[in-house]
């Protein structure tokens, strides 16, 4: 055995041949039995070596210790979790307190209750904004309420308008529809309505109750049908308004109070009002001549 | 400590790098096994094993890391599992007498050459495994050796691995060798 084949061998065994030079030597480890004995000797003698230097290694990691570091121990202690998990609660806990109290000043804002007293007492005026209410801005809420004012010094009744749920002995809803004009209603800035005098001998709840099976407040659902009758009939039930007559030339409003004594409905048409009464067959509308009731319904149409 | 100075060390034949990432990454790794069916024993064997395959890729100077060591480590650990299961799952009960009958006589062979290198010297221990398993030059072993040169490396590797040789002629008979 030379030692250039030795060499060889040693290469061969030791990963540190090309693939050419690899090709070249198994051909002649095939030619050469001497030569291949050598090298499975040398197989083994370099495997040998490589086994036992992985043992030494793996004998030096088996000695390491892996057991959690004083940093994983701490994270993983049931004393560390029973702390983690108080210090959870106490943040939580702490937040909800604050963001509790928070929420409940938010809350607090928001109901605008207005306590009016009126000749047989206070009473509560609470306007119901109906779905298509659009309280648009500021400047808007100003205007309603100073359009309030006005009334008030004209010795009429008024109607105090509020978003807030149903608390008060009376429940105004007001509620107008022009034909294909959606009804929008301004809330008055309630903080603005300063003198609660002016709200003294309203006597919207002397009106007649024409509908006073109808408690819901929503608005109620109106249909119109056009044909050259002076006539205007309607059909009243179940919260829809039919209506049938000469709309062309001018369009009808729909004028709807809400108390606790009911729901009134009436119609204005060309300067007339009209009551809206139960009704399951088409009827002929009846026509409000009560001054009084004429007034207050003038006087709510033109707040609107 | 940055990869890169774990990999300076390392080429150095610095063994407290292996303590150190061993330590480091042992739960990443053997979650590996653990959690795909493996047991704490075969967990720590196939990361050991994953672990001494990136020591001598990287003590021979043959690693080019383009990755974090740990991602390196996390494949090995991965591949060599896939590669157990693969084998547990394709031996069918004749090929595993057969792999049992060649693995006995490989044994037997094995703990002829073990018997012996337990025989050198310690110099001659080191000196060969880390030509052998470490992959590392003469160089890098006159210097973890403190031998006086390169030259005086090569001279003991050639003297150690005589011996080691005429050792296991001697433990071997006929038949081993042309078997």
């Amino acid at each position: 055995m030379t030692n250039q084949q030795q060499e060889q061998i040693d290469k061969f065994h030791s990963g540190q041949m090309s693939e050419q030079e690899i090709a070249a030597f198994q051909k002649q480890l095939e030619a050469d039995p001497a030569l291949k004995a050598e090298s499975d000797l040398q197989g083994d003698v370099i495997g040998g070596l490589k086994e036992y230097r992985k043992l030494e290694l793996k004998s030096r990691l088996d000695a390491i210790n892996v057991g959690p570091t004083w940093v994983e121990f701490v994270q993983q202690s049931a004393l560390m979790k029973s702390m983690g998990g108080v210090i959870v609660a106490s943040i939580i806990g702490t937040g909800i307190y604050f963001m509790g109290e928070s929420k409940e000043e938010i809350e607090s804002t928001e109901p605008i209750t207005i306590t009016a007293p009126v000749e047989t007492g206070s009473t509560d005026y609470v306007l119901e904004l109906g779905d298509e209410t659009d309280v648009k801005n500021d400047t808007e809420l100003e205007k309603a309420v100073s359009v309030a004012k006005v009334e008030n010094t004209t010795d009429q009744k008024p109607v105090v308008q509020e978003s807030t749920p149903v608390q008060s002995e009376k429940l105004v809803e007001v509620v107008e529809k022009v034909e294909e004009f959606k009804p929008s209603f301004d809330a008055p800035a309630v903080a603005s309505v300063e003198d609660e005098s002016r709200f003294s001998g309203s006597d919207l709840d002397e009106l007649p109750e024409n509908t006073s099976s109808e408690s819901s407040n929503e608005p109620i659902d109106v249909e119109s049908e056009n044909n050259r009758s002076n006539v205007i009939k309607y059909k009243y039930f179940d919260g829809k308004l039919f209506l049938s007559g000469d709309f062309n030339k001018s369009p009808y409003e729909i004028l709807e109070i809400n108390s606790l004594a009911g729901r009134r409905i009436y119609v204005y048409h060309q300067g007339s009002y009209y009551s809206v009464g139960m009704a399951n067959k088409l009827t002929e509308l009846p026509l409000v001549t009560n001054k009084e009731v004429i007034e207050e319904l003038k006087l709510l149409r033109e707040n609107k | 400590m940055k990869d890169s100075e774990i990999l300076e060390r390392i080429s150095r034949g610095d063994e407290h790098m292996l303590d150190h990432l061993y330590k480091k990454y042992y739960r990443m790794m053997t979650k590996i096994v653990l959690s795909n069916n493996g047991t704490e024993d075969e967990a720590k064997d196939v990361y050991q094993e994953a672990l001494l395959a990136f020591w001598q890729k990287a003590a021979s100077g043959k690693l080019v890391l383009t990755s974090k060591i740990s991602t390196y480590l996390y494949s090995i650990c991965l591949n060599q599992w896939r590669k157990e299961l693969d084998r547990k799952s394709r031996l069918s009960s004749e090929e595993v007498d057969k792999e049992e009958f060649q693995t006995h006589d490989a044994k037997e062979r094995l703990k002829i050459v073990m018997d012996c290198i337990g025989q050198l010297g310690d110099v001659c221990k080191k000196v060969l495994t880390y030509y052998y398993f470490d992959g590392m030059g003469m160089p890098e072993i006159a210097e973890k050796m403190n031998f006086a040169n390169t030259d005086t490396a090569k001279t003991k590797k050639y003297k150690c691995k005589k011996k080691l040789d005429s050792l296991i002629k001697s433990k071997y008979t006929t038949e081993d060798f042309f078997d």
